[in-house]
């Protein structure tokens, strides 16, 4: 089953485009890495995915409905985003947090309690959902909310810079605590990110965009193999000229 | 042009998601009590302060050009007239607009830049009905209380002003109020219909520029000084406005 179809001719912010000839396609279950160094356009792929951005040229859908026809309530629905700032409303506490992300989802106050503490076990954070999101580290606000994202059981989950800021422990729990809650729950994910390494041992796939377009595309072993000078300085972290 | 077409496309695209979201209409308690709190209680010291030093500087005016006339028995009626008709609902808008106004902008504003309001459309949660109308709703509920502090502190200065200060006896002071031209439901519920329109206006302008705010920290200050702008330019206009129609 594809879980995302992309076909994007060009993709505009501001009547400026960004990115062009974009085109990929997620099977449900996999991971797909979309890399490039910052401010190319990365995160606007998923707002279009998300239906946040609507300025794009041909075709988007997920689980084949088109992004820019359906009801946008109704293409959230299975769809988690976990954004690059951490969205918690501060003057809630972590479980309440959790409870409005549940708020619409059909259950029972019980049930979606037990799920809440349920999940929070998993990723070792029962013992802060009473604290408020200002009295978290930054690491434990980061996993707060990849607990809200997997918490809505998404069949399709996008991440943005999921590792920015994080310190090397923490980028190293963050990929075990995804690749294991996709294994447990089954959705396929698409990561924005600029920290090759982690993006490239946790995705089946990726693709590097560069110039406004995708260079480079294929597993890591093809990533890590490109020959493209551009490509190559991004990998490996040296000024190109 | 075409910016000010586009910003007004904005603004009723905003109003129109706004009373669309009543159908959701689903308020929680907490949200509302802390929006109370925050519109209200947070701004009654601001509120007291400046009710007792214009009722003071107010009496202290007027004292002074009846005494010239001979009129100081008349004193409360001027002030309570001044005071519960106009100055009481405008100083109350001003005030509203500057202290929440600002914060509302900045709040919303700083919600939307960390992308929560993104977050609660993931989560299907409409974010007018659950971010904007408690405030709103707080608003509309919270300046005309504002107001009824107002005019109490004030007329209460004013009469700390007459009869402590010069000596007036106290029942000369408050007999022309109780038995005079000041009626209740001219003089102190429409300068309490006037807060409802102000707290109206305050709340959506301030809310606008929160939910279109500009990226970076310089977009909060800008959304947060419009908005006080807004409201405040809002509030004087309105007042003339309603003024026409209610006397």
């Amino acid at each position: 089953m594809i879980a995302v179809d992309c076909k994007l001719a060009s993709v505009s912010y501001l009547n400026q485009v960004i990115l062009k000839d974009i085109e990929f396609r997620l099977e449900a279950g996999r991971y797909l890495g979309i890399l490039g160094p910052s401010g190319i356009g990365k995160s606007t792929i998923l707002r279009v995915i998300s239906g946040f951005h609507e300025e794009f040229e041909e075709t988007c859908s997920v689980f084949g409905n088109l992004v820019s026809e359906v009801d946008l309530t109704v293409l959230r629905q299975g769809m988690s985003f976990l954004f690059q700032k951490s969205p918690l409303l501060e003057d809630m506490s972590i479980f309440d947090n959790l409870m409005l992300s549940l708020f619409y989802l059909p259950g029972t106050t019980q049930e979606k309690s037990d799920n809440i503490m349920r999940v929070l076990v998993k990723l070792n954070l029962d013992h802060v959902a009473e604290h408020f999101p200002d009295q978290l580290s930054g690491g434990m606000r980061r996993r707060v909310v990849l607990a809200a994202t997997v918490l809505r059981k998404p069949k399709l989950l996008l991440c943005d810079e999921p590792f920015t800021g994080q310190d090397p422990i923490t980028k190293a729990s963050l990929v075990n605590m995804l690749s294991e809650l996709g294994q447990e729950f089954g959705f396929a994910m698409i990561l924005v990110s600029h920290d090759v390494k982690e993006t490239l041992s946790l995705c089946h796939e990726s693709i590097v965009l560069m110039e406004k377009t995708v260079k480079v595309r294929g597993g890591s072993q093809d990533i890590l193999r490109s020959d493209l000078p551009m490509v190559r300085a991004f990998l490996d972290g040296t000024l190109h000229v | 042009m075409f910016n000010l077409l586009r910003v007004l496309e904005q603004f009723l695209r905003f109003i129109g998601c706004l009373l669309l979201a009543l159908q959701y209409g689903r308020l929680l308690p907490r949200q509302m009590i802390s929006q109370l709190h925050i519109a209200g209680v947070s701004s009654l010291v601001l509120i007291c302060i400046s009710a007792l030093f214009i009722g003071l500087v107010f009496a202290f005016q007027m004292y002074i050009v009846l005494e010239g006339f001979g009129s100081l028995p008349q004193l409360s009626q001027v002030v309570a007239f001044g005071l519960f008709r106009e100055l009481s609902p405008v100083v109350t808008g001003l005030l509203v607009a500057g202290r929440v106004g600002s914060t509302l902008a900045a709040e919303l504003g700083q919600m939307k830049q960390a992308e929560q309001i993104d977050s609660l459309l993931m989560w299907g949660i409409n974010s007018y009905a659950y971010l904007m109308w408690p405030r709103l709703l707080a608003l509309l509920i919270v300046t005309p209380i504002l107001v009824l502090a107002f005019d109490a502190i004030s007329i209460y200065a004013a009469w700390f002003y007459a009869v402590t200060l010069h000596g007036m006896e106290s029942q000369i002071f408050w007999t022309p109020l109780v038995f005079g031209s000041i009626y209740f439901e001219v003089d102190v519920l429409y300068g309490m219909y006037k807060a409802v329109f102000f707290g109206g206006w305050i709340g959506v302008m301030s809310l606008y520029q929160g939910a279109f705010v500009e990226r970076g920290s310089s977009g909060i200050a800008k959304a947060s000084t419009q908005a006080v702008v807004l409201s405040s330019a809002g509030v004087l206009m309105l007042d003339y406005v309603l003024s026409q129609f209610l006397y």
